[in-house]
């Protein structure tokens, strides 16, 4: 067997941190089968964290390997990725996208750099958010479709549900206070901006498009009105 | 024949899969059809007590992967329909036993020879679950009208279409007309605008189904019970029949109103 050196292994705390970062992805999870396969005793019954830096994976491929490991008696717990496709597509899989310990120095370094140009550029998710689906970006978010009880979507700047939003909201997380979220329908299980946490509130009958904001530190929710031209 | 493979599922436990898939197994055998249901939730098999079949088991799905047994050996055929046959769980192993793969393959050579292929999935979204996901053409999901089996059953419903094996289809299973008509039930059509997935049935909240469980008489096989009769409606539905959705409640019109709710939703 041919080993094009595009695996790399190495132990950590929680198990097999493989890095296969580079070349074609079928040529990626081909040698790492191969590798899995040749030293069996070694690997059975691993917990193994896939780091895959930049690549884009869709959940068809992470599920395809996550099973052919899993035949192998290997469990594919995590994936590492620069990639928000990526990591989206492993989050809705249940797979963890970061190690425990690398994240807080992950987001304290990113939280310096990146604050600034939170106010640039929006993902856009056009599909409803179900139940343990979670959004998280640096930069806007903008949901097409609902976002439902226990799914969550966490932005460092706006939040923008064209739906019901019922599910929890984090906007402003860096602490850009100026942030705002809107929905269609504003029913949220909680909403944040930064540090804020709104009081929960009871709403019956017919809702309207609505907007939360802060205002000198103050919590506040209000119709939808364009002549504030937020 | 080239079999139909249907899952049930829910996230939740104890909110009627395995009462669901005895009873549509039950009656899809009655209307003619061969149907193997396969309990997939190895470790706490329970199927072949809610069939009635526990005291015949010899091999189980277990066996069948590990090549201990063929699959026909593993089939205990029932006492009342000819058509029907359960593959048990084992009782002494756990989920890992078997892999997503596994299900595949025992599916695949069951396929030639039966219509319908019935998998009782264990609660949790682990690997029991993606075990009795991967081998399934169609996944019910069972729900209660509860809150928190219904937040459990949206996470199911997101989990399948990432796996791509979706659109699923919605089960609201231990109804109670009385409950919800005083407002103190989330009421089908709430379940079904919040789960935005097509209806495939309403079984009523009926203690008949506590007994019949405990004797291991689904009551799909009893000609009067009008919860059988519900089971019977969405045997029906998966066959691509049209039936409308029964009135539970003697005065309401609540039954006709999901079934509104859902023309104008899907389409």
């Amino acid at each position: 067997m041919e080993n094009n050196g595009l695996i790399q292994i190495k132990g950590i705390r929680e198990g097999l941190l493989i890095s296969a970062e580079n070349g074609a992805w079928d040529d990626r999870t081909a040698e790492l089968l191969i590798m899995v396969k040749q030293r069996e005793s070694f690997f059975k019954g691993a917990r193994v964290c896939l780091d895959v830096n930049e690549t884009p994976l869709r959940v068809k491929q992470i599920t395809q390997l996550r099973d052919q490991l899993s035949d192998l008696d290997v469990t594919l717990w995590a994936i590492l990725s620069r990639s928000e496709t990526t990591e989206n597509n492993a989050r809705v899989l249940g797979l963890e996208t970061a190690l425990p310990v690398k994240k807080e120095t992950i987001e304290s370094k990113e939280s310096n750099e990146r604050v600034e140009s939170a106010a640039e550029k929006a993902v856009l998710v056009n599909k409803t958010l179900r139940a343990g689906y979670k959004v998280e970006s640096m930069d806007h978010v903008i949901i097409v479709g609902d976002v439902n009880p226990g799914a969550e979507i966490v932005s460092a700047g706006n939040i923008i549900v064209w739906g019901k939003l019922k599910g929890s909201a984090i906007a402003g997380v860096q602490g850009n206070m100026k942030s705002v979220i809107c929905a269609l329908e504003l029913r949220p299980t909680q909403l944040r901006i930064g540090e804020k946490v709104f009081p929960p509130q009871q709403k019956k009958g017919k809702t309207f498009p609505e907007v939360a904001y802060i205002e000198n530190d103050d919590c506040k929710i209000e119709l939808w009105n364009k002549e504030k031209g937020r | 024949m080239a079999a139909i493979v249907v899952t049930i599922t829910s996230g939740k436990g104890g909110v009627g899969k395995t009462t669901t898939t005895a009873n549509l197994a039950v009656a899809l055998a009655e209307d003619g059809f061969k149907v193997v249901c396969i309990d997939g939730d190895i470790g706490l098999r329970n199927l072949d007590v809610v069939l009635g079949l526990e005291n015949r088991i010899v091999y189980d799905l277990v066996d069948i992967v590990e090549n201990r047994c063929r699959i026909r050996q593993a089939m205990i055929r029932d006492k009342r329909l000819e058509e029907l046959y359960l593959i048990p769980a084992a009782q002494t192993r756990d989920k890992s036993a078997i892999s997503p793969s596994d299900m595949i393959r025992v599916c695949d050579e069951l396929r030639s020879e039966v219509d319908y292929i019935i998998i009782d999935s264990p609660a949790g979204i682990e690997r029991g679950f993606r075990n009795t996901i991967a081998p399934a053409d169609i996944i019910l999901v069972v729900t209660n009208p509860e809150v928190s089996a219904v937040r459990d059953a949206d996470r199911i419903i997101g989990l399948v279409e990432a796996e791509e094996k979706g659109p699923a289809k919605l089960i609201i299973n231990r109804v109670n007309p009385g409950l919800t008509k005083r407002g103190d039930m989330l009421t089908p059509e709430d379940v079904v605008e919040l789960l935005a997935i097509e209806l495939i049935g309403v079984i009523p909240d009926d203690e008949n189904v506590v007994i019949s469980t405990n004797r291991g008489q689904p009551v799909a096989l009893d000609p009067k019970s009008k919860t059988g009769q519900a089971f019977k409606n969405i045997a029906k539905r998966l066959q691509g029949q049209t039936v409308p959705f029964m009135q539970l409640d003697d005065k309401g019109d609540f039954m006709s109103k999901v079934a509104g709710l859902f023309k104008q939703g899907g389409d």
